[in-house]
């Protein structure tokens, strides 16, 4: 009996220097970009119910505005937040939208309205938590209408 | 002592659990285009319908005609691996691609030519690199060979491929908005609807 309560506090012991050592991890530089000039909303014309749509579904990995929830500070929750936030951005930055070569900015709203017309973006891991995030079909519609306005006034040879 | 253990293991559970994406972006789509082989416009060999185009530059620099080649062989690889659906090779395709494009020496461009490539260049990037990681995702892969072969198109038209390529159109691609590849052959194999419609498609241009 004592033998086993021994085993039991080794492992308890072990499992809590595992996740203060984690707490190392370092996390990455955050929010820290300007958002000033490259910004969509700077460059093109978004309607406040569109943008009020992206800031509240899209925003947290799509732009330099990402909101951190409280346990976004704990490892190993801040690692695998990062991984998805910092994929995000790299694919599509709603603040640096305006840097990109105008051809891509097209192709960015196509799959913008692809992935809302498959239902794959926001990602469910995310409307999991953020239940506001998850968008009807009215508010689908609101966004691939106003994409497709936007790229049929672009300027582009294809 | 047995409830903080189980706890903190719920806790790493959720963690792993969490963060897998890819299968999060299970693409939805339904094309619901059995049976509708009889309605397909079929490729007929009628030459006076197709439009011959020169390649707009005329002098390229060895190296890079050389790398323009590559691109478009390894555009052709993913439009022959997409006709079969087969994934995997597209994907390999993909990834060979973007590797052409990271090692491409712009210096040996002129102004005019940089200009197309520039704008090109990291559209095509991407598509490349979203083709190479979804291997798993067909549908997918087909979203981007649509903006990647207009890309290819641009870059054809001005720098040539040194070979002829066929430009062909299918109208019931992309939910019946229409959409183009480019093809070796002048034969129809649809890149867009593999096994489910491989014949819908009209050879429209020759670019030589
Ligand atoms: C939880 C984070 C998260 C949220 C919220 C989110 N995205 Fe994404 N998004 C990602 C990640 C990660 C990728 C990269 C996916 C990949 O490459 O597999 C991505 C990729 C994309 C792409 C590029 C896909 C492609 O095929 O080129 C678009 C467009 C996009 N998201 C639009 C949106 C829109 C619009 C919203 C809001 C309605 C949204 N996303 C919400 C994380 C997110």
């Amino acid at each position: 009996m004592a033998k086993q309560k021994k085993t039991l506090t080794t492992t308890l012991i072990v499992l809590l220097l595992f996740v203060i050592a984690v707490q190392f991890i370092p996390k990455a530089e955050r929010n820290d970009s300007a958002r000033g000039a490259k910004a969509i909303t700077k460059q093109y014309d978004v309607p406040e119910k569109v943008q009020s749509i992206l800031q509240k579904a899209c925003f947290d990995c799509h732009s330099n505005r990402t909101e951190y929830p409280w346990y976004s500070n704990i490892q190993p929750f801040a690692k695998f937040m990062e991984g998805h936030i910092l994929r995000g951005k790299d694919e599509l930055n709603f603040d640096e939208f305006g840097s990109y070569a105008i051809k891509k900015q097209y192709n960015k709203l196509r799959s913008l309205e692809n992935q809302l017309e498959n239902e794959a973006m926001p990602l469910r891991s995310y409307t999991l938590i953020h239940h506001n995030a998850r968008l009807s079909n009215e508010e689908i519609s609101l966004l691939t209408n106003w994409s497709k306005a936007l790229r049929n006034k672009m300027d582009i040879k294809l | 002592m047995k409830k903080i253990i189980f706890g903190a293991m719920v806790v790493v559970a959720f963690a792993f659990a969490a963060c897998n994406s890819k299968s999060d972006r299970t693409a939805k789509q339904d094309h619901n285009m059995e049976n509708m082989e009889s309605s397909i416009p079929h490729a007929i060999g009628d030459d006076s319908s197709l439009t011959e185009i020169k390649a707009s530059f005329i002098h390229v620099d060895p190296k890079v005609a050389s790398s323009i080649k590559q691109i478009v062989n390894h555009y052709i690889h993913i439009k022959t691996a997409l006709s079969n659906d087969d994934g995997k090779e597209a994907a390999n395709g993909g990834k060979a691609m973007a590797a052409v494009i990271a090692q491409f020496g712009k210096s040996a461009l002129t102004a005019e030519q940089a200009t197309l490539y520039n704008q090109n260049e990291e559209d095509l990037k991407e598509h490349a690199e979203h083709i190479g990681e979804n291997e798993g995702n067909i549908d997918h892969q087909r979203e981007h060979f649509i903006m990647m072969s207009e890309d290819v198109t641009a870059l054809v038209k001005g720098f040539g491929a040194g070979r002829p390529i066929y430009n062909a159109h299918c109208p019931m691609a992309k939910n019946n908005e229409g959409a183009m590849w480019l093809s070796e052959a002048r034969e129809i194999k649809n890149p867009y609807f593999g096994s489910k419609m491989l014949t819908c498609g009209v050879v429209k241009e020759i670019i030589n």
